[in-house]
């Protein structure tokens, strides 16, 4: 028993099944970062725990040893290259891994949700009526824009490509579609691989 | 014996008709191994006829559907090689408004239904939803060990090598555009910057020796400027110090510098500007030093000490009055927590003191403590006790300081070992 709760330590074995990039380098590409910390905006937008769940989720899925407390996760999502006080340090694949299954069950747990908001936001583009007609969807986009604007650092050319209501529930959504791609039997495998591409030798 | 397997989800069905290899035995759990499939048909919610075929059509179906899902996830197209497209019997493409066309072609004389005179093709828009639905079946297909065990999704990502080309020529040339751009203006910027005049101190003897002997690389460079500030902080034992003058904010050419904040910009920068962030450095590092030592020794009460350690009130207090005010509630609440656990890691609880120390400390969107003032005479003396001088971060020259909104809290140490974090201001109502 000592021997496997040893090896379980260094490396969880929820993460053993996303295999390793064949990256130029041992940390995480820039896109992987900003991807990574955007659908964790967003779930933090459609849940008000939101913050609070990551954390929990983190225990529960026993990746304490990567994710220790609070200031460990904000130092790893402060990788990302958009955030105000955005960190040099690198974000390294454990990490990286440990972001992708928590989102995962995250969103699988919000799966209801994100089908509802999904399925409304068409049947409002099909009709040409805005967002704020769906009381449910106006709330999400309007969170994700207050998390948004509050974290991002406006000076950057990225950061500023978001600069209209619009644009900003443009991405709220597309998040929330790729969020609902990692509710699926393979999520987690498919966003840890879509993580990387373009990126790989 | 015929076997059939059904993956269903809200808006797909996937059927599937085949029969077990004989040499194959039954599973533990009583299932088949279903291990050649005959017919596959899949439903679609909206469609009442399915789009059917054999294991050409369900091998292309899993595999296209893949690969579109991660385009769909990465935003990265995954170009087929040449002459692969008209192999597939399944194509997806987007359309416009969160919609996705899956066409499906039937090759000549399959299944029977057919017309013999040419292929048939079906085509079905399908919603995100809908698509996602379909991943799914196919998902839950690859991971049943008892239907067709051989096939598995390619999930690895796309080489690079395949993405450079994608990008149209005038996309890559805008972060060189910025970049270059961000150059002239910082070279512009400086221009105006009057020549700071460091007086060149006598050569040291023991420095000489020093650098003889190889302990500061930097040194012996013949091309490196008489005073190099960096190396200062490779060797800190040698006495030549730039007077203190010199951490004069106004003369510091990264300080004025433009916020010219692009990415490719910034590194541009840092490649081309290679002595002023080594001098930024030591200057800061310096400052931060001369800001332990000033608090340590420092009789007067309320004596600020800012992040970037030049120990002025006015400063402090002008950042303090002036930067804008954090006032989103959840972020507040955020930063509270964040600002407890950061100050609750790295103190140690044992307690000299008697009376509660108070703190007032400006806080950064993402929770760095760019500055504190002390509130009473007792949170000066024992400021050693507390860890807020560890935690000061030195301010990225992103934001100008003051212009960054700050969160501030009331941070109470007492003397039994407890932290209280409260916002400074109350909580905003919105």
């Amino acid at each position: 028993m000592h021997v496997s709760d040893s090896l379980t330590y260094s490396t969880p074995a929820i993460l053993a099944n996303l295999p390793n990039p064949q990256l130029a380098e041992a940390a995480c590409p820039r896109r992987t970062r900003q991807q990574l910390d955007l659908l964790l905006l967003a779930i933090e937008a459609l849940d008000l725990g939101g913050s609070e769940a990551l954390l929990r989720t983190a225990r529960e899925l026993e990746l304490q040893d990567i994710i220790h407390n609070r200031v460990t996760l904000w130092r790893i999502r402060s990788t990302n290259p958009l955030r105000r006080s955005s960190q040099r340090s690198p974000l390294t694949l454990p990490e990286a891994k440990a972001l992708v299954v928590i989102t995962c069950h995250l969103a699988r747990r919000l799966t209801v949700i994100i089908r509802q908001l999904l399925l409304a936001h068409q049947q409002l583009q099909d009709k040409q009526l805005s967002p704020e007609h769906n009381f449910r969807l106006s709330f999400y986009l309007e969170r994700f824009r207050a998390h948004f604007r509050a974290r991002m650092n406006p000076k950057r050319a990225a950061v500023m490509a978001y600069n209209s209501n619009e644009k900003l529930d443009e991405l709220a959504m597309q998040l929330l579609s790729q969020l609902l791609f990692c509710t699926g039997t393979a999520g987690p495998q498919r966003l840890w691989s879509s993580l990387f591409d373009g990126e790989v030798a | 014996m015929t076997i059939q397997r059904q993956y269903s989800l809200p808006n797909c069905k996937l059927v599937l008709e085949g029969w077990e290899d004989s040499s194959n035995t039954t599973s533990m759990d009583g299932r088949p191994l279903l291990s050649m499939v005959a017919n596959v048909e899949c439903y679609l919610a909206g469609h009442d006829k399915p789009l059917s075929g054999g294991r050409e059509f369900l091998e292309s179906l899993a595999r296209v559907v893949n690969r579109y899902a991660q385009e769909f996830l990465s935003g990265v197209s995954h170009p087929l090689p040449e002459g692969e497209h008209s192999k597939e019997l399944v194509n997806i493409q987007r359309l416009e408004g969160d919609r996705h066309r899956l066409t499906v072609r039937t090759p000549a004389g399959e299944n029977g239904l057919q017309p013999p005179n040419g292929e048939a093709m079906q085509s079905v828009d399908l919603l995100t939803v809908q698509l996602f639905d379909l991943v799914e079946a196919i998902d839950q297909m690859v991971a049943d060990g008892q239907t067709l065990p051989t096939v598995s999704l390619n999930l690895t990502p796309i080489s690079r090598r395949f993405v450079r080309a994608q990008e149209p020529a005038a996309q890559r040339a805008v972060p060189a555009a910025i970049g270059i751009s961000s150059l002239a203006a910082m070279a512009i910027a400086f221009f105006f910057i009057p020549v700071n005049d460091y007086p060149i101190p006598e050569p040291d003897p023991a420095r000489e020796e020093q650098l003889e002997n190889g302990t500061t690389p930097t040194g012996l460079n013949g091309n490196s400027p008489p005073i190099d500030p960096a190396s200062d902080l490779e060797s800190p034992p040698v006495d030549a110090e730039p007077p203190a003058d010199d951490a004069d904010p106004d003369t510091n050419p990264a300080d004025a510098a433009p916020e010219e904040d692009s990415d490719a910009g910034a590194e541009l920068n840092r490649e081309s500007s290679v002595t002023v962030e080594p001098e930024t450095r030591s200057e800061d590092g310096e400052a931060e030093d001369s800001a332990l030592e000033s608090s340590a020794s420092s009789g007067g009460s309320s004596r600020p000490v800012s992040a970037n350690g030049r120990a002025s009130e006015a400063e402090m207090t002008e950042l303090l009055e002036s930067a804008p005010l954090i006032a989103d509630s959840d972020q507040v609440d955020e930063l509270t927590q964040v600002l407890r656990d950061r100050i609750a890691d790295d103190w140690d609880q044992s307690t000299t003191f008697d009376e509660d120390l108070v703190y007032r400390v400006g806080v950064d969107a993402d929770g760095n403590i760019v500055g504190f003032r002390y509130v009473n005479d007792a949170a000066l003396e024992n400021i050693d006790e507390t860890p807020l001088l560890d935690l000061v971060v030195l301010p990225t020259n992103e934001v100008a300081a003051g212009e960054e909104p700050i969160g501030q809290f009331r941070v109470v140490f007492t003397n039994d070992g407890v932290i209280q974090v409260s916002p400074w201001y109350g909580r905003p109502s919105n």
